[in-house]
Formats: C-alpha cells, structure tokens, sequence
C-alpha cells in the first residue's frame, strides 16, 4: 500500500488534480483487504508546501468493479469463475503496470534530478578549479605583498631615521632658538619650553607640569588664561605686544598646538623679543610724526609728486594758497591742477628738464597770473628723493609775491625817502644859502663899499701921477703896481658877486640875446693881461637866443677868466660860437695848465679851488646859471696842455620856429 | 663955460663920499655930500642941485624912501641910486620910485664919470627942449 500511496501522492503533486487509486490490497489484520485512496490536493494560504487529503475507504463489492471491467472487455463476461480471477489478477496488472508507470516516471524524474546534480557538480568542479587558480594568484599577491611589505619596513626604518634626525633638528632648534616657547597641554599645564623661555621668561625646569596660571613669570598678561582657552577652543591664533618688568617688549603669539591627525592638544606660547623693533618703530613714527608736524606745519605749500609728476600728496597750506581740494589734487597730475593752471612753461622746464640732470633745485622763480587767485610770484624749490624701491619729487613752493609786492612798495617807499632826503637837503641847502646868502649881502655890501674907495683910490692916483714930476720910467712902475691893485679889487669884487650870485634867487627875465655879442661885451670889460691872446669865432646863423643876459654875461665872464688865469705866462683863448640840431655850443679853449686828473669830479662843486687865489664858486656859479637856462656844462682838459670848456644851450621851439 | 653943475652925494661911508667928491671935482662939478637921508633932505630944500648920488641903504632911511620924499617936491634933480648890494628888486624898486639911473659899486671912475655926464647932459637937452 505504501508504494501505491507514494505513486498516488506523486501523481496528485504533479497534475494538481485529485486522484482515486482503488481496490488497493492490503494486510490487514493478517487478512488480505482491499481498500480505495483517493488523494485531493489542497492549498493553504499561509503555507507555500501544498496539503493533501488522503482518504482511506473499504472497497465494497467487487462486482461493480467486474461489471464495469465486462463492459470494457467483453471476452471477459463470458468467462466463468475463473474469469473472475483473472480479472482480479487483470486488475492487479493493472495496478502494476501504473505502478510501473509511476516508478519509471519516478527514475526518470530521479535521473533527470541526477543528471543536473551531475551538471552541478561540473560546475561546481569548475568553480573549484578556478578557486584553486584564484588561490594561486593570491598566493602569488600575498608574496609580492610580503615583498612590498619588507620594501616598506625598510622605508620605515629610513623613515625612522629620517625622523630622529628631524627630531633632533627639531630638538635643536627649539633649544637654539632666541624666541621663547611654551607648550602647554590640554589644561594648561606646561608640557616643554625651550632654553629661551629659561632665559626671558624665568622658567625653571620644576615648572614643567604646572599649570600656567600658577607659574608667574616676568610678563604680567592678565588674561593670558581666557586667551589660551579661546585659541584651543576657537583653533584661533592670538597675537598680543606685551612688555615684561625691564620694559622689554614681546610678540607674544598664542597658537593651538595641532597634531598630525587636526587634533587640540593644547596652545603653543611663543615670545619673540621685540623691543628693538618697538623702539626703531617708535623711532619711524616719531620721525614720522615729526616729519608730517613739519608738513602740516610748514607754511610754505609743498607738494609730493611720484617720477610721473603726479601728486602724492600735498599739505594743508597748498589747498588753501591755491585754493584746490585734496579729491581733485591727489593722483592727478601736476599739469592738470585747478583745471589746468598748473601748466605753466617755466613749471615745465623745471620739472621735465632741468630735474632731471639735478637732484635739487633751488629757488627757482615762476611769475605766473593763475585765473582763479591772481597773479603769484614763487620761489620753487624741489629736490629729489631717492628711496628704497621709488623715488619722490618734493616740491616746495614760496610764495613770495606779497614779499615782492613789499619789497617793491619797499623800494618805492626807499625812493620816496631818497627822494624826501634829497629835496629836504636841498632846502637845508638852499636855507643855508639863503643864509650865507643874506649874509653874502652883508658882507658885499660891507665890502664893496671899501673896494669903491679903492677903485676910486687909485683913479685919482693915476690922474694925480701923470702931472707929478717923476721919470716916466717912475710912473710906469708905479702904473704897473696900481694896476696889480686894480687887478685884485676885481677879484675880491668877483669874489662878492660870485657868493651873492650863488646864493641868491635867481630872477630870470629872458630877452633874445645874441651871444656873439655878449661875449665881445664881456671880453671889453674883463682885465685881461696881454700875453693872453683871444680870439673869438662864432658860425653865421647862430640865432638869438632866449636868456637872462646878466646870467649868462656872468657865466662867460667866469670861464673866460678862468682861462685867463689858467694861463699866467700867456697863450691862447679860442672862444667858439656853433650850432649843432636844436642846440648852440660855447666853448672856451685855453691852452693854460689843465686840470690834474684827481681834481676833475670836484671842479663844479663850490668852495673848490685849484687856484691860490680864488673863492671856488665861479664854476659852480656857471653850472647853476647854465642849469637854470637848461643848459649843460661839460670840460675836457689835460694837465699842461690846457683845459676846453663848453656850455651848451638849448634853442626853444619858438626860437626854431622863427628860424624856419 | 657953461655954469657948474651941482652934485649932492649922499652915503653914510666918509671914504666913499671923499673919493666921489675928489673924483667929480677933477671933472669940474660943484659936490657936497650928505651921511643920512634927512642931511640929504634939508641941503636939497636949501640949495639946489642937479643930482644927487644915492646909497641904497642909509642910516635913517632906505634909499627909495628918499627918492620917494624928493619926487613928493617940486624939487627938480637927477637921482642916481648907487648900491653895494645890487639886486633885481633893488633896481626894479629904484626904477620905480623914479630913480634916473642904478650903479652898482664898485664902479669904475670912469664908468661913474660918463654917466654922470650923460645923464646931465640929457637933463640939459631936455630942459632946453622945454
């Protein structure tokens, strides 16, 4: 029955459909029993494996079963009783051979299952043997590993060594090195310095492993402790400049100390010394706070220009002198300053020609009208600066046209004094000779009353000498002294007029004079001793001439007396009368003892004389009459040659007119 | 012969009227002199004289002053001013107050002589003229 159920089973699982196996013999109870399965296959939701029910029934009778198998095979119904054995044992074949049938099914199925085990042990073979090759391929990696291995542990020896001798580097340099180093652990104790901290900070070895708030050392950094923290905290680095008990200043830096792995493992305290740096710094900017003090200061405008002639900068007197702004100056160039009135020529020449060949240039003089603030004068003074890695143009500009300015109302107030001076000594002058002046009257007058007897004196002497009994021989002599007398009463006589004539007023009524004629008037009245020769050349059209006669009557009486003594042992006076464009000439030439060199700048001044006898204002008294006609003067002479004097007098228009 | 003229000199320095008087005398005048303006004054009234010197300046008076006092008179005579100080005022002031001729001292006797001489002589002219 088992072999039958199984077959059953089979078959349902296969066709999924029930199936009926009957008259299935049995044992039971010893007796042989016949029973029908029939099998009903069923699913359950939850449960994937499909259920079977398997129902066992008794076979009824068995003739149904012989019926139905007559109806099939009717050969059969006509046998008898053994017929029905047959049948039963027909129905057993029956059974076998589906058994058989199921069975072969079964080895089929069985075989078919085995021939894929088969195929999967092939392929698991293969996959076996490619394992094996994988294997073989590992086992020649894990050897090259090894190989790689071993070149690695040699590099890390090398590295090994590499890094003592960085580590003794290291080692060196943080012991040689002049800044102080502190490294300080997670909680601020001090895991190693450097002998410089020994050195600056006071660090002794004991300190190692105290925290750096307990350890004081020579700088007082109150917040030394919340900075650490912020830089552990923050991975920031702080900087602070702080100064120790000898006032010695520090840049102290505070870092995180980082590991390989960005790991905080502490602060890393640095102090380098920095006085000398302070100190040179302070230095800089007192030398520059000086220097801008200055600038700013300066009253002089300045400009800094770069090589370019650009403006780097300019200070506070240059906007306000010249009225420009800092926006529109800085940057631009000199040229383009205040809409262009920089751009003088003179300007240009200094800076584009002659600063280039010098390194300074001083006061250097622009006069320029500028359109907005006028005309300026300045003194420019530039030179130029040579630093590290540029070079600058400083350019100073003073203004001087307010100085000018004074300097020209200065010379003009000068001139006026002068002129002041001059006119204040002339009436000192001419108080002093109206003084001598009415003193001259005085004493004239004093004199010349005396000088009458004499003049009288000696006429009558004369007249009376020419009835006396004397030889003539007697009387000449006698005559000869007399006129000697006669000879010098003229003199003092001249002397009196002269003094009187240079000191009074003068009172000028002109007259049309003919010249030539004045000079024969003057010569018929003036002594003349005979061996003086006089000749008198005047040209044809010398016109009359506008002048007061006596003036000018005593002016040739002057120089014709002067040339007259000039000549004690004779000689010639060559009077000479010309005319030459609007302008007459007199000149007197005597061939007497001239006039040493040393004397000729003084000769027209008063009270000079050459003469022993002499009062030194006949040709100053010529030179005041010839001024006041507008006439001049002029002389030449050498010493034993003689001596030309002439007068040159103008010709007015209205003479000219009468002329023409 | 005509009759001798009459010459009044009039100054305030001796040696000046002395050598005047010596010098007009040699000419044939009849000189008197006088040191002051009124001396001057009086011998004019009192006696008559063809002329009279001058001085400009005299003790008691400025010499125009005189001039002026005798033009007041019918009193005719040549008045010559005679001045140690010559001066443009001076001869205009002298000219104006009538004076007949301006010397300046010192003169030249001769100088003196001729225009005594010809003021004289125009004065004699005119007189027969009238």
């Amino acid at each position: 029955m088992k072999l039958s159920l199984q077959t059953a089973i089979y078959r349902v699982r296969k066709e999924k459909k029930p199936i009926r196996e009957e008259r299935i013999r049995i044992e039971f109870d010893g007796q042989p029993k016949d029973i029908n399965i029939e099998v009903v296959p069923m699913e359950i939701p939850q449960y994937e494996e499909p259920f079977f029910i398997v129902l066992f029934e008794e076979a009824a009778a068995i003739q149904p079963q012989i019926q139905k198998i007559g109806e099939s095979n009717a050969e059969l119904k006509t046998a008898d009783g053994s017929d029905i054995q047959i049948m039963a044992l027909m129905q057993e074949l029956e059974s076998n051979k589906r058994e058989m049938q199921t069975l072969i099914e079964k080895y089929e199925a069985a075989n078919e299952e085995f021939r894929a085990a088969m195929e999967e042990a092939q392929s698991s073979n293969e996959e076996l043997m490619s394992t094996n090759e994988e294997l073989e391929t590992s086992k020649e990696e894990l050897q090259s590993t090894n190989e790689e291995m071993q070149t690695l542990n040699e590099e890390l020896k090398n590295r090994n060594q590499e890094i003592t001798k960085i580590y003794n580097d290291l080692n060196n340099l943080f012991n040689s090195i002049e800044m102080s180093v502190i490294i300080l652990d997670e909680e601020l104790k001090i895991r190693n310095f450097n002998p410089g901290a020994t050195k600056s900070l006071n660090l002794i070895p004991s300190d190692l492993g105290r925290p750096i708030q307990d350890v004081r050392f020579r700088i007082d950094i109150p917040d030394l402790e919340s900075m650490i923290f912020d830089v552990i905290n923050n991975l920031s680095t702080k900087e602070k400049e702080v100064q120790d008990e000898n006032k010695n200043w520090y840049k102290m830096q505070i870092r995180p100390y980082l590991t390989i792995d960005k790991k905080v493992e502490g602060a890393l305290l640095s102090f380098v010394d920095i006085t000398e740096i302070v100190r040179i710094n302070n230095e800089v900017k007192k030398a520059r706070d000086y220097a801008q003090a200055i600038v700013y200061t300066i009253q002089e405008p300045l400009l800094v220009l770069d090589l370019n002639l650009r403006v780097i900068s300019a200070n506070h007197s240059f906007y306000e002198k010249f009225r420009v702004e800092q926006v529109e100056t800085e940057n631009r160039l000199i040229y383009e300053l205040g809409e262009n009135q920089w751009d003088i020529p003179e300007l240009r020449e200094l800076l584009n020609e002659i600063l280039p060949k010098q390194t300074i240039i001083g006061d250097y003089m622009v006069d320029h009208v500028f359109p907005k603030i006028g005309r300026k004068v300045m003194l420019l003074n530039a030179k130029k600066l040579a630093l590290e890695d540029t070079s600058l143009i400083l350019l100073a500009i003073d203004d001087i046209t307010e100085r000018i300015q004074m300097a020209q109302l200065e010379d003009t107030v000068r001139e006026k004094s002068e002129e002041l001076k001059t006119v204040q000594q002339r009436l000192i002058q001419s108080e002093r000779l109206a003084a001598v002046g009415q003193t001259a009257g005085m004493v004239g007058h004093d004199i010349r009353n005396p000088l009458q007897t004499i003049v009288g004196a000696l006429y009558l002497t004369k007249e009376e000498l020419k009835s006396m009994p004397y030889k003539e021989e007697d009387k000449e002599k006698i005559l000869k002294r007399i006129a000697t007398i006669e000879e010098q009463s003229q003199y003092i006589n001249k002397i009196v007029s002269d003094l009187q004539d240079y000191t009074k007023p003068l009172k000028m009524e002109l007259k049309e004079t003919d010249l030539h004629q004045l000079i024969n008037d003057v010569l018929s009245t003036v002594t003349i001793s005979k061996e003086v020769k006089v000749s008198v050349a005047a040209e044809e059209d010398i016109p009359k001439l506008k002048v007061e006669p006596s003036l000018i009557k005593r002016v040739f009486t002057n120089l014709i007396l002067n040339a007259a003594q000039a000549m004690p042992s004779g000689g010639q006076l060559n009077i000479n009368v010309s005319r030459k464009n609007n302008e007459v000439f007199i000149s007197f030439k005597d061939t007497g003892i001239g006039i040493p060199e040393e004397n000729k700048p003084k000769i027209f001044q008063p009270l000079f004389t050459t003469k022993a006898k002499g009062q030194g204002l006949g040709l100053a008294v010529v030179k005041r009459l010839i001024e006041a006609h507008n006439g001049e003067i002029s002389f030449k002479s050498m010493v034993g040659k003689g001596s030309t004097f002439t007068v040159k007098l103008p010709l007015t228009s209205e003479e000219e007119e009468d002329r023409t | 012969m005509s009759v001798k003229k009459k010459i009044l000199i009039i100054d305030d320095d001796k040696s000046i009227l002395e050598i005047f008087e010596l010098i007009l005398q040699r000419e044939g005048y009849i000189t008197d002199k006088a040191e002051t303006g009124q001396e001057a004054l009086t011998k004019i009234k009192n006696e008559s004289f063809d002329m009279a010197l001058i001085d400009v300046k005299l003790p008691d008076m400025e010499g125009t002053d005189l001039l002026n006092i005798i033009n007041k008179s019918d009193l005719k005579i040549i008045k010559i001013m005679v001045t140690g100080y010559p001066s443009e005022e001076s001869h205009t002031k002298a000219i104006k107050s009538g004076a007949d001729g301006y010397l300046v001292k010192p003169l030249d006797p001769r100088e003196l002589i001729r225009i005594v001489s010809e003021k004289l002589q125009q004065d004699h002219n005119s007189r027969i003229l009238v």
